[in-house]
């Protein structure tokens, strides 16, 4: 079985100015992703993986090259529309977690549906927190919670739109072996279930190897891909 | 886009629910806005609150429905009209005259008015004892401002010599219908009863005297119709009329010119508040990109990040702007107790629902206004962030919905400004100065700022650079305070020095060598006596000045009678009517200089035309120059003259200074008194001569310079007292914008203190830096403020004022101490507590 290409990124590049100098942190990547797979996304420190994802997930644009994501050209789409398909269409784990401090576990879960003005998202939101073994801690605020704990409300907040694509930053680089080992199962689950497609960056060699598909940086360059071949969710 | 945003559910939800964690530098900076509102509600207030007790005092502002008055006795045919007018009459004689007090031997020229009839007809003659009116109308007692009685040490039952007649005093007065207090301390009146004056020579040739005559009507007389019918008489025979509703209007008027100041004074504290408002919200936005970044990752627009930021800054305004009106409800009766003296009615404080929408709606349109400069760059909050802190640097001042909304700031202080003083060039003085304040003094702290931080860092040692270097740490809101410091120095600086200024020019006059004393009203039969007198007591006199009254009776050629009938012609009335007091000399006095023409100080008898000098302000008004003719009428005498000069009269020296000067060889054997000018050298020579003066020659008036400059000083301190009142709404509004950049600071300050102590630091290094921080902040600030007041008030005193600009270093040194030492006390104050805990557990109750 076959599945379509998601997200297709070609010659990308992209340099920051820092004073008068630009500093290039991704030149001439390119690499398609297909649906309901998983890949991670490897490379020593300043290699340039957090950048790659944040323009793959519309959150940085790109300084040369094209990036299409589920048939949308993110390069050249307007603010409004990036956050439209953020909104709609893409997950994002932090490493750091990234909760709304004056929000409880449920409310930090509930806010992509609220903006995307969906009736219940409350319900739902309950619903996934107890898929993710928080049905007790609905109500406590980020402060009130450990490491683990909030990102699985992180996780929670990030599959309610049932997003095509979730993009993870280092989601276990804050945890510690056990909790991470927690964490990557769900994201799987998850995964599973849904078939959203996965890009993770990560340090984790459980991770990586659950991924499957492995993407190599190195000083901005894609140093290498062992998966230039489909490799379906089921074959993993 | 943002409109959208706006009505989208989310946004609300958002902004409601963001505001439970970390509301503190909002909260605080909502002071400012508390301060504002409730400044606005007070000054709308007391302008709603004065017009409506004019409206409601309105007959009690003239006492009558309708007063004539005149320069000259009532003539027959004036008599003729009173009689035809009907009504129940009064009548008052008002005069300067000397008042002596023989208990304490103290005497003061005052202002008589002997009265008959039951004026006032409307409000009342208040006294202390209340029953002294009664006492006063039945029997042959005075009554004295209560102001003169306390100066002179005197009491109720004392004596007090009014010419030839003792009275006693039968109480002390303490509100005049339609008067306002301050009259008492430039020219405190003494009411005597009317038969005193036919029994007394008090009224001589030369007495400046007011006849007056009260009406009270049926109450549906339309007193303004009979005016208007019988005006063409009133003008005919020289009576000048005064109704209640020309009273009203010219009150009116001039309470809408306080109002105006007020509105203008306060807004000023509107601007600092929005600035305060601005810094808040900064800090508070600084603290929330984090969580912003991460609604932007998640979906949020551009538009929606900066509403939902907004609509928490609304809904704190809102509340701090109806908890401002509240207060300003509750403390609007201040502000009439503050202004009392210079009120010529008792302002009744009410709510005025006028103000409270007006204070309300300025409190959220400033909030508004001045929160969109931190909020509208929101927008560009990349979603990145959310990752890592953005490599690329964002020029803010480069966003031109910034500038557009700069441009909406200054347009709205430019309307406000034109709304309230009604002119537009007014609105734009207003608007340029204020613009040039603000910018000045951040340009200037700012500027003083970066040359500090580039050249000092070398001299100082660690605690002091660590100090400077906290001027720029992140979420700084240096630039509010300075601005803060800076006004509030400005506005003292300015208040103070323009004070001294004014009282320094009056004191040059009574420098070593000018003459103090200056008699009026001497009669030529009495030159040699009081002559005599001067030389018993040892006190020289400087000169003798000879007066002949004369009324003006044609203007080249055209009879003053004529020129009155003349619609087209526009030569002020009183310059018309007015009785001419003028002299005859052969030398320019020392306070005057020619501009034009050539004096002329001696003609020979009998040569006409006469050729005469002309102040310059009185030929402006008379609309005439050199070579013009003038006809006056010295008792049935016509002399006509001819301009031969025009003088400038500097009319602020303490001599007799004339509208016109005729040569010798003219007036000599006119009937006429003279003024004498001389110089006692001691306060006690100065007194006993007064006492004997008063005691021998009842009917002339002595003015004393000393009582003069004290009388300066007192409405001087009084004045200055009621604008430092209005200045304190926002020298208030400054201290919020200071006391709310400090506590917003705080958590971030026990975070480097802890940092600092782990570092080994030792608290009194730490405290140093808190100090040498807040002092370099202060000093900075004030400097800049100081020098702006400095120039502000050289400017007034030039442009405004016509005198000389002199600047007393020790006023200032003591603001600028005051300040200062304020700032850095706030600044530790609000640092305080942070060494009693332990680190860990200062973190987490900062947290």
């Amino acid at each position: 079985m076959t599945d379509d290409i998601i997200l297709s990124v070609e010659h990308l590049t992209k340099f920051f100015k820092s004073g008068d100098q630009n500093l290039t942190v991704l030149s001439d990547v390119s690499f398609a992703v297909w649906e309901r797979s998983a890949c991670a996304i490897v490379g020593p420190s300043g290699s340039g993986k957090t950048t790659l994802i944040a323009v793959c997930a519309g959150l940085e644009r790109p300084s040369e090259g094209a990036v299409i994501f589920n048939g949308t050209p993110l390069h050249r789409s307007s603010e409004e529309e990036l956050a439209r398909v953020r909104n709609q269409s893409i997950g994002f784990i932090f490493q750091n977690f990234q909760l709304l401090p004056s929000l409880t576990a449920l409310e930090n879960v509930m806010v992509p549906a609220e903006i995307r003005g969906e009736n219940h998202a409350r319900s739902r939101a309950g619903e996934l927190l107890e898929r993710v073994g928080l049905e007790t801690r609905l109500h406590h605020y980020p402060v009130q919670l450990s490491g683990g704990e909030q990102q699985r409300v992180a996780l929670a907040r990030a599959f309610i739109n049932r997003p095509k694509i979730l993009f993870a930053d280092e989601p276990t680089g804050n945890l510690d072996a056990e909790t991470a080992k927690d964490i990557v199962r769900l994201i799987f689950e998850l995964n599973a279930t849904s078939g959203t497609t996965l890009i993770l960056v990560t340090h984790d060699p459980d991770l990586t190897r659950q991924a499957g598909r492995v993407l190599s940086l190195r000083g901005g360059r894609l140093v290498a891909d062992n998966g230039s071949k489909r490799i379906h969710s089921s074959e993993r | 886009m943002f409109i959208k945003a706006l009505f989208k559910k989310w946004v609300w939800i958002m902004a409601v629910r963001e505001m439970r964690h970390g509301l503190k530098p909002l909260l605080l900076s909502m002071l400012c806005v508390i301060l504002a509102v409730m400044s606005v509600v007070v000054a709308y207030s007391f302008r709603d609150n004065v017009q409506s007790s004019i409206r409601l005092q309105s007959k009690s502002l003239l006492g009558a429905d309708l007063a004539l008055e005149s320069r000259q006795p009532f003539t027959a045919e004036d008599e003729a009209l009173f009689r035809s007018l009907a009504g129940d009459q009064s009548r008052q004689i008002g005069f300067s005259s000397m008042a002596y007090f023989p208990a304490s031997g103290k005497s003061r020229l005052v202002q008589v008015r002997a009265v008959s009839g039951k004026f006032p007809y409307y409000g009342a003659l208040e006294t202390e004892p209340a029953s002294a009116v009664e006492e006063f109308r039945q029997g042959a007692d005075a009554l004295i401002d209560e102001n003169l009685v306390l100066q002179m040490d005197a009491g109720i039952g004392d004596r007090v010599k009014i010419g030839d007649h003792e009275f006693s005093i039968a109480g002390k007065l303490r509100k005049i219908p339609g008067e306002p207090v301050t009259f008492s301390l430039i020219s405190p009146r003494v009411y005597v009863p009317m038969s005193f004056l036919e029994e007394s020579p008090l009224l001589q040739r030369g007495s400046l005297v007011r006849y007056r005559i009260y009406f009270k009507f049926d109450a549906e007389q339309d007193v303004d119709a009979l005016v208007q019918r019988i005006s063409p008489q009133l003008q005919r025979q020289g009576l000048r009329a005064d109704t209640v509703s020309r009273r009203m209007e010219a009150i009116s008027t001039a309470m809408e010119n306080l109002s105006r100041y007020l509105r203008l004074a306060v807004f000023i504290a509107v601007l600092l508040a929005g600035v305060g408002v601005a810094s808040g919200v900064h800090v508070y936005t600084k603290q929330k990109t984090p969580s912003l970044a991460v609604l932007r990752c998640i979906g949020a627009g551009p538009a929606e990040t900066v509403m939902v930021n907004l609509l928490q800054v609304l809904i704190v305004t809102l509340a701090g702007s109806l908890a401002g009106a509240a207060l300003g409800v509750g403390l609007q009766r201040l502000l009439p107790l503050a202004l009392k003296d210079f009120l010529p009615v008792i302002a009744t404080p009410s709510v005025a629902f006028s103000g409270v929408w007006v204070g309300l709606g300025m409190g959220l349109a400033t909030a508004l206004l001045f929160s969109l400069i931190p909020l509208v760059p929101l927008r560009k909050i990349s979603p990145l962030l959310a990752l890592r802190a953005s490599y690329e640097t964002v020029g803010s001042l480069r966003d031109p919905l910034l500038w557009l909304i700069f441009l909406l700031i200054a347009g709205t202080v430019f309307g406000f400004a034109v709304v309230t003083t009604a002119r537009w060039f007014h609105g734009l003085y207003f608007t340029a100065g204020i613009l040039a304040v603000f910018g000045l003094l951040v340009g200037v702290a700012k500027g003083l700022s970066k040359l500090m931080r580039r050249f000092a860092p070398a001299l100082l040692s660690f605690t002091w650079r660590q100090g400077l270097a906290n001027l720029y740490r992140p979420s700084n809101q240096t630039a509010a305070v300075m601005l803060a410091i800076g006004l509030g120095t400005f506005l003292m600086v300015t208040l103070y020095s323009v004070q001294s200024m004014l009282l320094n020019e009056v004191q040059e006059r009574t420098g070593e060598g000018e003459p103090n004393l200056v008699l009026f009203d001497v009669q030529s039969d009495q030159r040699q006596s009081v002559g005599e007198l001067f030389q018993s007591f040892g006190v020289p006199i400087r000169d003798e000045v000879p007066i002949v009254t004369m009324r003006l009776s044609a203007i080249k050629n055209r009879s003053v009678q004529e020129i009155r009938n003349d619609p087209k012609v526009k030569i002020s009335e009183w310059a018309l009517r007015r009785e001419y007091r003028s002299t005859y000399r052969s030398r320019l006095g020392q306070a005057e200089r020619i501009l034009d023409g050539t004096w002329r100080g001696r003609v020979d008898p009998g040569a006409q035309p006469i050729p005469v000098s002309l102040e310059k302000g009185i030929a402006e008004t008379l609309r005439v120059g050199i070579g013009d003719s003038l006809q006056f009428d010295v008792q049935g005498v016509s002399l006509p003259t001819r301009v031969a000069s025009i003088r400038e009269v500097e009319w602020e020296r303490l001599e007799p200074n004339f509208f016109v000067v005729f040569p010798e060889g003219v007036l000599e054997s006119a009937p006429q008194f003279y003024a004498v000018v001389a110089r006692a050298e001691t306060g006690a020579a100065s007194a006993n001569l007064q006492r004997a003066i008063v005691e021998r020659f009842p009917n002339v008036s002595v003015i004393d310079l000393n009582l003069v400059l004290n009388t300066l000083e007192s409405i001087l301190s009084k004045v200055s007292a009621a604008i430092r009142f209005v200045a304190l709404f926002t020298l208030l509004t400054g201290i919020a914008v200071l006391a709310s950049a400090v506590l917003s600071s705080r958590s971030q300050r026990v975070r480097e203190s802890i940092l600092l102590r782990t570092l080994g630091a030792p608290r009194r290094q730490i405290v140093t830096t808190i100090v040498a921080e807040y002092l370099f902040l202060a000093v900075i600030a004030c400097v800049t403020g100081t020098v702006l007041g400095i120039f502000a008030s050289w400017g007034l005193s030039f442009y405004f004022f016509q005198t000389a600009a002199t600047i007393s270093l020790a006023p200032i040194l003591i603001i600028l101490l005051a300040v200062t030492v304020g700032t850095v006390v706030a600044g530790v104050v609000g640092c305080w507590g942070i060494f009693r805990r332990s680190a860990l557990e200062a973190l987490r109750a900062e947290a």
